[in-house]
């Protein structure tokens, strides 16, 4: 991923560094499938029709694969490392 | 190939009306006015799982119809996120989170329409034609106007079968 480093050149895409903003997306991409997850998964235990049960609970189980996988891109120490070899490159480049 | 399914298809309906009838307009107009007056309703018979008084509690109609709604919440703003997205991996996993968001959302829908819980609304023949002309006329408008031309003339044909 850091082939956009190359000396002297230009950065061909974004840096992998969680902005401001893919943060606040994230905060709330994450509460939206958690709530979505419970919602149906309640739902599922009300639900006397096992058919309608499956479904449901094959929703709860779709949320909860989203939510790990927005979790997975918040990583506090690839964060720093990627702030510390932009850096380094930014220097680097001026 | 698309389109071209559609139009074996329009075209048996169309082949169909024609036969019935020496005054092809005059068909179209009875044709159209018996489906103003009886829409064609296309629906599945409904389970009789809901209970026939519905009081103030969730049913599982309710319960499927809420969730509906969440996938439909949750595409509208997923797909906000994926275009604000900065590094690619991010926009990439968020757009496979839409994508299979919508199967979701597509998936309760078909469910619930095998339910009984959606009916849907056939468009009269007649209705198609008319739009399908006007927008097949307005490829006049395009830049490449020889490909235009070519497809126009084919349409007409099949028009001129039908009218």
């Amino acid at each position: 991923m850091y082939n956009q480093y190359q000396r002297g050149s230009r950065m061909s895409e974004p840096p992998e560094i969680i902005t401001n903003k893919d943060l606040l997306y994230l905060q709330d991409a994450l509460s939206w499938e958690l709530l979505a997850s419970k919602k149906a998964h309640h739902f599922a235990s009300e639900s006397q029709d096992p058919q309608i049960k499956q479904q449901l609970e094959h929703l709860a189980e779709v949320h909860q694969r989203h939510y790990q996988m927005l979790l997975r891109h918040l990583q506090p120490q690839t964060q720093q490392q990627n702030i510390n070899q932009y850096n380094q490159y930014s220097q680097y480049r001026n | 190939m698309f389109n071209q399914n559609q139009r074996g298809y329009g075209n048996q309906n169309y082949q169909s009306g024609y036969q019935q009838s020496n005054f092809q307009q005059q068909s179209y107009q009875s044709q159209n006015l018996q489906q103003q007056a009886n829409p064609m309703k296309i629906k599945n018979p409904q389970t009789n799982q809901l209970p026939t008084v519905k009081g103030p509690e969730m049913n599982d109609r309710d319960r499927l119809n809420d969730m509906l709604a969440t996938e439909k919440y949750l595409t509208d703003n997923y797909n906000v996120f994926a275009r604000e997205a900065s590094y690619n991996d991010l926009h990439k996993d968020v757009c496979q989170i839409l994508n299979q968001t919508h199967q979701e959302a597509r998936g309760l829908f078909n469910f619930m329409f095998n339910k009984g819980w959606y009916s849907l609304q056939a468009e009269s023949t007649q209705q198609v034609a008319q739009v399908q002309q006007q927008f097949t006329n307005y490829q006049t408008q395009f830049a490449q106007n020889q490909q235009v031309t070519n497809s126009q003339s084919g349409n007409q044909n099949y028009h001129n079968q039908m009218y």
